[in-house]
């Protein structure tokens, strides 16, 4: 299976970093038999591989990110759709109307009164339905 | 009559008692809690970059140049592009948590409207308390319906692709981030170790210079551990999530809240282990 493009920068920018790697342990064990012009030009690849190496895997991550933007819209639309039900249960007039229906309804059962009370139960079972 | 009445009042009492999904609203609590520290981890790819710009640079011209051209550009791009993705999750745990939580229904219009009913139908105080209590209970039982039937629903669109976002997220952690974390380490001892060529490594100096180094590199690794640890943590949400869905809607079943209450745990140990490591580096 061939490489993503994510796959394919993070192996460059590893590439580019044992690359810097070596160059260092070669400064570290030739250091003394080379001239100050030599060990600065390597030195100065070592620094150059290193920042391409970090600017390869950022990429990556870019990559791999702008990868997920399909996943982050469905999530972000279950998001928007608790937020309806949120608001809709917040929703100051709606609960009155409710609150309203069951007071009837639990006036109706304390007095003692069986036709109230179904006749209460039903209107709010209908204004249910039809909000909350 | 009084069948009835007792009849009614059972029924209420039941509904009302049902379960709230709280174990849910916990769940999603501590997610959201600790999707909070995410910031820090998304940050390190930058704070990396600006270690490497200074470990790599040739002189002051060059720094100059580095801070001119925003050598940093694309670490920047990916810490948004990560907090972005970041922020998706964290929304969503948000409002998962605000609609299983028991506390969005306003009570206070029907103890009013209760006490403005005495006088008309002559209600005695004891009987007012009773209604104010059965009103309370069937309010709840009646919003907890709707409630649940909307978290089923939210949960069912979610999961899949709230799995597919944990495992890509995980993987940059993982793979990216991670190697970006041994990358910064590799540039700080190559720093350390030329400030060290053709000095005497025995002397007090250098001896001081390698102990700086390995401090820098130890604090590098616990912020390195401390991200693979978030990783952790995004397992956890995602296997929570799943357990919500398979269990369609049955937020009562005892398994569920034991799996529920153990992820919160686990997430608990992991977040304690990410705030440590970022909490100086912030």
């Amino acid at each position: 299976m061939p490489d993503t493009v994510n796959e394919s920068a993070e192996r460059w920018a590893t590439k580019y970093n044992d690359a810097a790697n070596a160059i260092a342990d070669f400064l570290d064990e030739n250091f003394d038999a080379l001239s100050n012009e030599d060990a600065a030009e390597l030195s100065k690849s070592e620094k150059a591989l290193r920042r391409l190496s970090k600017k390869m895997r950022d990429e990556a991550i870019v990559v791999a990110m702008e990868g997920l933007s399909e996943d982050l819209k469905a999530i972000t639309k279950a998001t928007e759709r608790g937020t309806k039900a949120i608001l809709k249960i917040n929703d100051v007039k709606k609960g009155i109307r409710i609150v309203t229906g069951v007071i009837q309804l639990g006036t109706a059962v304390v007095t003692g009164n069986p036709v109230a009370a179904i006749q209460a139960a039903k209107g709010l079972s209908a204004e249910l339905k039809t909000g909350v | 009559m009084r069948r009835f009445r007792f009849a009614l009042v059972a029924l209420a009492l039941t509904l009302g008692s049902c379960n709230q999904p709280q174990e849910i609203a916990a769940f999603a609590a501590l997610a959201d809690k600790a999707t909070s520290e995410f910031a820090g981890v998304a940050h390190s790819v930058v704070s990396n970059c600006e270690v490497l710009m200074k470990t790599t640079r040739e002189d002051a011209a060059s720094v100059f140049a580095a801070e001119t051209t925003g050598e940093c550009g694309t670490s920047l791009k990916a810490e948004a592009a990560l907090i972005t993705a970041h922020k998706v999750i964290a929304d969503y745990m948000g409002t998962l948590k605000l609609l299983a939580s028991d506390n969005v229904l306003i009570t206070q219009p029907a103890d009013a409207a209760i006490d403005s009913l005495k006088g008309p139908i002559k209600l005695s105080g004891a009987q007012a308390t009773a209604l104010k209590g059965l009103t309370n209970v069937l309010s709840k039982a009646l919003t907890d319906g709707y409630r649940r039937r909307e978290l089923g629903k939210m949960i069912d669109i979610a999961d899949e692709p709230l799995q597919a976002a944990v495992e890509a997220m995980s993987g940059v952690i993982g793979e990216n981030i991670a190697d970006d974390f041994d990358a910064t380490a590799d540039a700080i001892k190559s720093y350390y170790r030329a400030g060290l060529r053709g000095q005497d490594k025995g002397s007090i100096v250098s001896r001081m210079w390698i102990e700086q180094g390995e401090n820098v590199l130890l604090a590098l690794r616990a912020k390195k551990n401390a991200t693979l640890s978030y990783r952790k943590i995004l397992k956890s949400i995602a296997d929570g999530h799943r357990k919500l869905k398979e269990a369609n809607g049955n937020w009562k079943s005892a398994g569920l809240a034991q799996f529920l209450g153990e992820t919160a745990r686990a997430i608990q140990v992991e977040q304690k282990k990410v705030d440590q490591a970022f909490a100086s580096g912030k």
